[in-house]
């Protein structure tokens, strides 16, 4: 992407962001996506060049950086050839323990230093398989039992559970029959060890970035000592909810680069490509929707670089952290199937890259939150509408 | 489709298909495309069951059926749950002997018809090549005849099943460009043992089918005997013209049973899915998007049929199979991506197949034929518009 206004520091940004990616080809991605291999030399230069906490506070490690900085860093790496893969490496690790810098004791902040540095790796275990996006229905339980917690239950969908040896977990620490019309009151947050005696990890068999596992949780008697537990006991989805407008962000710019690196392979590979004695480009056919795409993904980059500005001023960012995830997946995911479409029958080849992108490009269409709730949040927030559900 | 539309007698066929894909699950499929493992115990009942030999006659052991059986036959084999995977064992068969059959002497129709039939004998059809793409007339593997055979050199891509194959359907130049009036009037065919010390066979990783491979032949030195030469020299290329409208026909009838069968997992999983206290196909957002991939499979399926149709009465078939093409490929296309959105993020794991629809409905949109050029052939000879390359 280019970046209009950006100042000079952000520049310097991009460009130490690009050298870093550019140690790692094309090749070493199509690799790792192959054999489902974790990328950690990647990981490993993230860590070094402090890229693992853009928007942590320094003190901690991080950088301090705003999430407009942050938004550019994911889609350089994105667009290096990376793909939705690379970022997952870098946004797994720190954007989910916001809540931890914000509603944690000086205590438990520390113990994110290790993780800024790569060392540690944290699951963040929201998601059950029961509940789906009806996240105030959470049904894992933690009961206190002296000083500790003692949790029970499942989650689904955590990225890198296997790997990790921290956890950020949310529970019912209330029973939902005691909350009234407020279920989501009962719900706490806790920053703690992964205790892979009391936590049964399985992979998930899926479509993309197998490199990166997501993973089912089976949780069994898992102990939580009373001071893992972040902020106050039923305060946790309120917590959580300050860093989902980042979140939809950064899944936006994820999808706008990922369309945007798979159409800058479509427009070469149709410059490239001689049939019938002329590039394929030359054909309306084939370039009017390149055309299409790089309009789409351009609106939906203006609107992404709008929401993170206004999250960035302190502003409600509700309705265009919104729009953007939903904007930026959808123009995403056609200029990912455009991209095969330019490329005939070596769009099905991995050999051209294009097809790893479109497995990809699902993700920011289905996570974190679908496209249909996206649409009934600005239906009912924006336009006013009754909740049809 | 409703069954009574059908003649009793394939109806009849069709109920015997649905008993033998009936013996398959979604999980047998499922391994076979995780583990890129050729589905043998299904191709055997294909085998026994004589669906390799549809439209061939029963002199040779085909079942002297026609275009519309062979096309519903693949379709409901698609929609079993067996997908692309369990159709592209048995597709090929359907049309690509057609060019021996019609231009074969007896004693080559013999030889080769009966135990391909048989399932003795695995063909793989070595058309495409990589620097000619879509421009067939271009092709340059060159077969030069010395005493009593051609020696061929030259390259070729996509021939699905090669690495299994013992024998070769190969059109290649046998006068030079600059030698004839036209560029496809110098292409022969043949039809010979797939001798592995001079064609080296490479698989290509791809998107979907995987435990089907297509491959890549490096063709150095292959002796050919001239009597392994179907027909007259110089022709091949309008013997393999017959072959185009049957392949048309029934990858848009595959395509459109991809769609069927991804539009069953989803409203099943609409109904079945309860989150925020009702089933998700309660949501227009949902269940509009259903609806609406329901009424484009019909409608392609219509144009299936009647393609069929006309080629089975011996009538230029042209518009119809392309365009049968084009829609069944487009409404599949959409009907797999909405299954994965309906599914949220389960969508994106394995063991709810969806993802696997996706990935393989993109063959019927890249393959045999871009949609762009059927939407040029349809431009030029049903519109009458100018030639635009």
């Amino acid at each position: 992407m280019s970046y209009e206004n950006a100042t000079a520091e952000q520049l310097a940004i991009i460009e130490n962001t690009k050298k870093l990616c550019s140690q790692f080809s094309a090749e070493y991605w199509r690799k790792h996506d192959m054999e489902g291999e974790f990328p950690t030399e990647f990981r490993d230069a993230l860590a070094e060049a402090g890229l693992l906490g853009v928007m942590m506070p320094p003190e901690i490690g991080g950088s301090g950086l705003g999430l407009t900085e942050a938004a550019m860093i994911v889609q350089t790496i994105v667009e290096s050839g990376a793909g939705l893969s690379g970022a997952t490496v870098m946004t797994s690790y720190a954007f989910a323990s916001s809540s931890v810098v914000k509603h944690g004791n000086a205590e438990q902040k520390k113990k994110l230093i290790p993780l800024l540095q790569g060392k540690t790796r944290v699951a963040f275990a929201v998601t059950e398989p029961n509940t789906g996006l009806d996240t105030t229905r959470l049904k894992t339980r933690a009961v206190l039992t002296g000083d500790h917690y003692v949790v029970h239950g499942q989650k689904i969908w955590i990225t890198g559970a296997a790997m990790a040896n921290k956890i950020l977990l949310i529970a019912r620490t209330t029973p939902i029959e005691e909350t009234g019309d407020k279920p989501a009151r009962g719900l706490s947050l806790f920053f703690t060890d992964f205790d892979k005696d009391a936590i049964e990890v399985r992979s998930i068999p899926k479509m993309a970035t197998s490199m990166i596992p997501s993973c089912e949780l089976f949780i069994d008697n898992l102990k939580i000592p009373k001071e893992d537990l972040i902020g106050e006991e039923g305060k946790g989805f309120y917590y959580l909810l300050n860093s989902l407008n980042p979140e939809r962000v950064i899944i936006g710019a994820e999808a706008i680069s990922l369309g945007k690196l798979a159409l800058e392979k479509a427009v070469q590979y149709a410059k490239d490509r001689n049939v019938f004695d002329r590039p394929i480009g030359m054909n309306q056919g084939i370039q009017h929707p390149l055309a299409i795409n790089w309009a789409e993904l351009e609106a939906a980059q203006a609107i992404l670089m709008r929401a993170a500005r206004m999250y960035d001023n302190g502003e409600d960012a509700g309705a265009y952290a919104n729009a953007a995830k939903y904007l930026g997946a959808e123009a995403g995911f056609k200029a990912c199937s455009t991209a095969i479409m330019t490329h005939g029958g070596m769009g099905y080849a991995k050999e051209f890259d294009v097809e790893r992108y479109l497995r990809e490009v699902m993700l920011p269409r289905l996570a974190p939150v679908s496209q249909q709730l996206i649409l009934c949040y600005i239906a009912e927030k924006i336009l006013g509408l009754p909740k049809s559900y | 489709m409703q069954p009574d539309e059908f003649s009793p007698e394939l109806q009849a066929i069709l109920e015997s298909v649905d008993k033998i894909c009936a013996k398959y699950e979604p999980s047998y499929w499922r391994e076979c495309d995780s583990k890129s493992q050729f589905p043998q115990a299904f191709f055997e009942d294909m085998i026994s069951a004589g669906l390799l030999g549809i439209m061939m006659p029963q002199e040779y052991g085909g079942a002297g059926l026609g275009m519309l059986d062979a096309a519903m036959i693949a379709q409901r084999i698609v929609k079993s749950g067996a997908g692309m995977t369990g159709a592209t064992t048995m597709h090929s068969y359907i049309f690509a002997p057609h060019p021996l059959l019609k231009h074969g002497s007896e004693e080559q129709k013999r030889e080769r018809l009966i135990p391909l039939i048989a399932g003795e004998h695995r063909v793989c059809f070595a058309i495409t090549e990589p620097d000619a793409g879509l421009d067939t007339s271009r092709l340059k593997t060159k077969a030069v005849l010395k005493g009593d055979h051609y020696e061929v050199h030259g390259q070729k891509v996509w021939p699905t099943g090669a690495l299994i194959a013992n024998k070769l359907l190969l059109i290649a130049r046998t006068s030079d460009n600059s030698d004839t009036k036209r560029p496809i009037d110098g292409l022969s065919l043949f039809y010979t043992d797939l001798d592995t010390d001079t064609v080296r066979i490479k698989a290509i990783p791809k998107l979907g089918v995987s435990a089907n491979p297509s491959c890549e032949l490096f063709i150095d030195g292959l002796k050919i005997p001239v009597e392994d030469r179907i027909g007259e020299e110089g022709k091949g290329f309008y013997y393999l013209l017959d072959g185009l409208n049957p392949e048309r026909i029934l990858v848009g009838a595959e395509a459109v049973g991809l769609g069927q069968l991804a539009l069953d997992r989803a409203v099943n999983y609409a109904k079945e899915r309860i989150v925020f206290d009702r089933p998700i196909g309660m949501n227009q957002g949902i269940q509009h998007p259903l609806a609406e991939s329901w009424a484009e499979l019909e409608a392609a399926q219509q144009m299936v049929i009647n393609a069929a149709k006309i080629y089975d009465a011996g009538k230029d078939a042209g518009a119809y199979a392309n365009a049968a093409k084009y829609l069944g490929a487009e409404a599949g296309f959409k009907a797999c991506t909405t299954a994965i959105m309906t599914h949220g993020g389960m969508g994106y794991a394995k063991e709810f197949d969806v993802e696997r629809y996706l990935r393989e409905v993109m063959v019927p949109r890249l393959a045999p034929i871009s949609q762009q050029l059927i939407l040029c052939y349809l431009s030029e000879r049903v519109l009458g518009l100018p030639k635009s390359y």
